[in-house]
């Protein structure tokens, strides 16, 4: 505890610095004065007295200094020093001070509103229980990126798996919760009960789904805190209460936790969890068929130990035992395994990755800009350095001072840096791109904020250092001797600044080449025909109850009646609907056998994408009609069961032939030869219509095959009407419409059909606006730096340029002489960037769309750009240069 | 005063300054800084002499160190000095102190001697 009080005591002196400094002056005097007494008493002179008694103490100063050294608060002394010399200094070049300040909050604004975006959504662990030993499964069968997991599967896997600590399985459903004052529609998912126990998330208010509630199949309900708080107003009395859902009895059992997220899985979060049980319950049989894989997804928590490579060996093993017990249904099938991190964030980690490298190349530029005003600035303070040094202050006290005064231009800058920072998060997070996960985690919190904090200070010694060892390398003999003369840049000096601006053309030149190819790329997406027409098309969905329309024909029945209300609105055109929207993000797959063909030996038939729609359909969406006629009104249950699929289609099933009149039969069992026409039909191909992105603009269309509502699944997910008038104004009439109907059908999200397709972009436009941005920055940054050392170079040269003059050169030839010089620098930059972007936009190359990282053509012309920018801003100096006077220049001396 | 006249002095040799300093408040309680500088040279027969202002840096030290603690008092001629007080700490330093110079001064005459 020695050490404890000592730190006390030190700490007492620091507080107290003022007494302890007086206090040892008069002790000091008095001694002096003592000794002085004794030495005039026994007989002294005045004067020699005082001589002798301080010969015999010695120097004051230096033992003043020895005591307070003592105490050990020398570099706080110090450091405080340095600070109120450097904020001197700074407030007396307030030009120099303003640009350095924001040129660095612009610099470490942007690398801190990165970083919390890479925080957010990369770096922050999951809101569950030990988050990287969650991992999430789903198959894999031929052919296909993953499909969902077949029930049967699952259950094999649960039983027989010897890798994980829990295993679940979920799927996700739009359900309607009816109650007194109306129907609401929820988006739930459909949860088996080791769902929670595997996110490790505990519900907040009554109890979770317990095996006993799965195995009787009870129907009861958790609900969201979010949904929770809306529709019962945060009531903690509606644990065990009862509610109707899509006509069933559900009883309330708990309430999630406020930061329960379901980052993973499927787009739609849910508002309430429901069991699976309920489901399996009461369609065993389709449950259990192992093609069917109807949209579940699992997610399972490994042991402590186990790695993932040996849990996916482990799942691999059992689907391979599935395999040849039911070759029928599980051949080829294996399993799909990743982190969970990366089945939320997979997707976007390389485009902030690079986001995240692009906008520390603006801070390197930055920081670039600083060293060199520093430099050119520190050449004017040579004459103060030398005299400081030839005062006996040492070298690494000097570069000490001079790196305060940049690690303060630091402090400064990244504190307005974090500002802004937060205002530019706060910015994307309102624009919520749909593909940017985690939206809700990103903030500038105060892991970024250290993050800022360090990214500061470097950034003060990373611009400070070389500026700082420049300056004091001086000779302090030189320096004071040419301390009369305008001070100048040392050899060395302006190596360096020359070489630092190279540095920044390149990086600039690198961030603008990566712009230009997003741009381009964007721009031939926005091109792309989605192969429809969005303009003026509504979108919406609607729910209806099972109660009132528990099959197909009823339900058909009533889309037929609001169809029929739609078209009578006055600005609908055309009403249809589709299941699934294009763009929405779902898609449904069937397998497909063509007539004629023989069923494979393996049985692994060939999928292909399904649509199910109300004829109006293509009208609405303006899909091109190629061949044949589209599908009407007369193709209904009982008439030929008819299909039209699109161009892709017909080339792949039947190349060179007429695609009218064949026949395809898709959905189980494919392999019948005698035709059960009950359990699946042969479908007539009758039109032909144009291709469709289904899911995105970069992915080209697969096969499409377009069944009529009628004929099957019975089913629409969308309603699509072309309006004649803005959209989205038709909203309130069609809800309107449709409750004269039945009130008790909820309406919902109402979206314009342009909306899904700039959505599908809304990602991509974030990463180019910000790449965009960052170069932009970059350029302007490296033009300044330009700006900045041609002028200094003018500045400097102004004898050299009086002397040209006075011997007879023209104004072209000053302004060639500084523009080649410009020139120099510039075209070394540009080549050494375009080398190194040879290797530097690879990392591009999966942002990229219809063209290629390396472009001759959008390289070139970025150079130029870069170039013609670069010489304007080296232009103006050199102007200057040629409107000196040469009297003036010669007397400047 | 004629320089020649002085006795010649030896300088204190180094680490030793805190024993003096120690011993010399151990002896006699309560002093300031100058009574210090006396007091060492005049038991040591004017022999040792303290750079009379390098006292003052050791009892910084030694104030840190808490062997001492130091109050503001009046002296006899009605100035205002610092008195230094040695602490329990302080003694246990002395002996420490003691303990070890006796045992270099020791080594060292053994050396002496053997020659």
């Amino acid at each position: 505890m020695n050490w404890l009080r000592e730190l006390g005591r030190r700490i007492r002196m620091l507080m107290h610095r003022r007494q302890f400094d007086a206090d040892l002056e008069a002790e000091m005097r008095l001694h002096l004065e003592m000794r002085e007494q004794e030495h005039l008493e026994s007989g002294m002179k005045a004067d020699d007295a005082r001589a002798v008694a301080r010969r015999r103490f010695g120097n004051p100063t230096y033992l003043k200094e020895e005591s307070h050294i003592a105490w050990g608060w020398k570099w706080l002394e110090n450091l405080a020093q340095d600070v109120h010399y450097g904020l001197r200094m700074l407030g007396r070049a307030p030009g120099f001070t303003v640009v350095a300040v924001l040129t660095l909050a612009l610099g470490i604004g942007a690398d801190t509103a990165i970083f919390s975006v890479v925080d957010g959504v990369l770096l922050r662990p999951l809101p569950y229980q030990a988050p990287d030993r969650l991992v999430s499964i789903a198959e894999l069968a031929p052919g296909h990126r993953g499909i969902s997991v077949a029930y049967a599967n699952y259950l094999d896997w649960k039983a027989q798996n010897e890798s994980f600590e829990n295993l679940a399985i979920y799927n996700t459903e739009g359900v309607v919760l009816q109650g007194t004052d109306g129907s609401d529609r929820l988006d739930a998912w459909i949860v088996s009960a080791s769902f929670l126990p595997t996110l490790g998330v505990p519900v907040a208010l009554g109890r979770s789904f317990s095996e006993e509630d799965e195995r009787t199949a009870a129907r009861v309900l958790v609900l969201t805190e979010g949904f929770w708080k809306r529709r019962f107003g945060g009531d903690p009395a509606v644990i065990n209460r009862q509610v109707t859902i899509d006509s069933q009895p559900f009883t309330i059992i708990g309430v999630l936790p406020p930061y329960f997220r379901a980052y993973f899985g499927f787009s739609t979060p849910p508002e309430v969890l429901m069991p699976l049980a309920p489901q399996y319950a009461g369609h065993q049989k389709i449950w259990l068929t192992r093609s069917n894989h109807n949209g579940n997804l699992a997610i399972a928590r490994l042991r402590p130990g186990i790695s993932l490579e040996r849990a996916r060996a482990d799942l691999n093993a059992i689907a391979a035992r599935l395999d040849k017990q039911y070759p029928d249904t599980n051949a080829g099938i294996s399993v799909f395994m990743q982190p969970v991190i990366d089945d939320i964030a997979g997707d976007i980690r390389p485009a902030l990755l690079i986001l995240l490298a692009a906008v520390g190349a603006v801070l390197l530029i930055a920081c670039a800009n600083l060293a060199n005003l520093q430099i050119a600035r520190s050449s004017s303070r040579t004459s103060e350095i030398a005299i400081r040094m030839a005062l006996g202050a040492r070298r690494s006290r000097v570069i000490r001072q001079l790196l305060t005064e940049s690690v303060l231009l630091g402090v400064v800058g990244g504190s307005l840096g974090a500002l802004l920072a937060k205002w530019c998060v706060s910015a994307v997070v309102k624009a919520g791109p749909r593909d940017l996960p985690r939206l809700d985690g990103i903030t500038v919190n105060e892991q970024v904020l250290i993050f800022t904090a360090g990214l500061s200070l470097l950034t003060g010694i990373l611009f400070g250092l070389i500026p700082a060892s420049q300056a004091s390398s001086i000779s302090t003999n030189a320096a004071l001797k040419e301390a009369g003369r305008t001070g100048g840049l040392t050899r060395s000096g302006r190596r360096i600044g020359n070489g630092l601006v190279v540095a920044e053309m390149a990086l600039s030149l690198l961030l603008l080449i990566s712009a230009a190819l997003l741009i381009r790329s964007f721009a031939r997406l926005r091109s792309v025909d989605p192969g429809f027409n969005p303009e003026g098309v509504l979108t919406f969905r609607l729910a209806t109850p099972d109660d009132r329309y528990p099959d197909d024909d009823r339900r058909v029945h009533f889309y037929e009646a609001v169809l029929q209300r739609l078209r009578a609105l006055p600005g609908i055109d055309f009403a249809g609907g589709v299941t699934p929207l294009p763009m929405s993000g779902s898609g449904w797959q069937n397998d497909y056998r063509l007539e004629g063909q023989p069923v494979p030996e393996d049985k692994q038939f060939p999928s292909t994408e399904v649509h199910f729609v109300a004829p109006d359909y293509f009208r609405v969406m303006e899909i091109a009609l190629r061949r044949g006629r589209l599908l009407a009104e007369r193709d209904r249950k009982g008439a030929l069961p008819v299909v039209v699929i699109n161009e892709t289609a017909a080339r792949r099933f039947w190349p060179n032939q007429d695609p009218i009149g064949k026949r395809i039969r898709t959905g189980a069992p494919l392999d019948l030869v005698s035709s059960d026409e009950k359990e699946s039909p042969w479908w007539v191909v009758v039109g032909v219509v144009g291709d469709v992105h289904q899911y995105t603009l970069e992915r080209v269309s697969k096969t499409d095959v377009y069944f009529s509502i009628r004929q099957r699944v019975g089913f629409l997910q969308t309603f699509t009407v072309r309006a004649s008038v803005p959209p989205l104004t038709l909203a309130e009439p069609i809800r309107r419409a449709i409750a004269d109907l039945d009130a008790k059908v909820p309406v919902f999200r109402f979206e314009s059909m342009e909306q899904y397709v700039s959505a599908s972009l809304d990602s991509r436009r974030l990463v180019l606006a910000l790449m965009g941005g960052f170069a932009g920055l970059a350029t302007l940054l490296a033009a300044v730096g330009i700006y900045g050392v041609i002028s200094y170079g003018v500045t400097e040269r102004t004898h050299e340029i009086g002397v040209r003059m006075a011997l007879g050169a023209s104004r072209g030839d000053i302004l060639r002489m500084v523009l080649a010089q410009s020139a120099r620098l510039l075209t070394t930059g540009v080549a050494i960037g375009l080398i190194a972007s040879v290797f530097a936009t690879a990392v591009l190359r999966n942002q990229l769309f219809g063209i290629g990282p390396h472009n001759p053509g959008t390289h070139a012309g970025v150079a130029i750009l870069l170039i013609l920018t670069a010489l304007l801003a080296s232009y103006i100096p050199a102007w200057r240069a040629t409107k000196v006077a040469p009297m003036v220049a010669l007397r400047y001396e | 005063m004629p320089r020649g006249a002085n006795v010649h002095r030896d300088e204190i040799p180094p680490g030793t300054l805190y024993l003096l300093i120690l011993k010399t408040l151990a002896r006699l309680g309560e002093m300031h800084g100058y009574e210090i500088a006396n007091s060492i040279q005049r038991v040591s027969d004017d022999v040792l002499q303290v750079e009379e202002g390098s006292l003052y840096p050791a009892l910084q030290r030694m104030l840190i160190k808490g062997w001492v603690t130091a109050k503001w008092g009046t002296t006899a001629g009605n100035r205002r000095a610092r008195y230094y007080r040695l602490t329990s700490a302080g003694r246990k330093q002395l002996t420490l102190e003691m303990s070890q110079f006796e045992r270099v001064i020791g080594a060292v005459t053994r050396v002496i001697e053997a020659v």
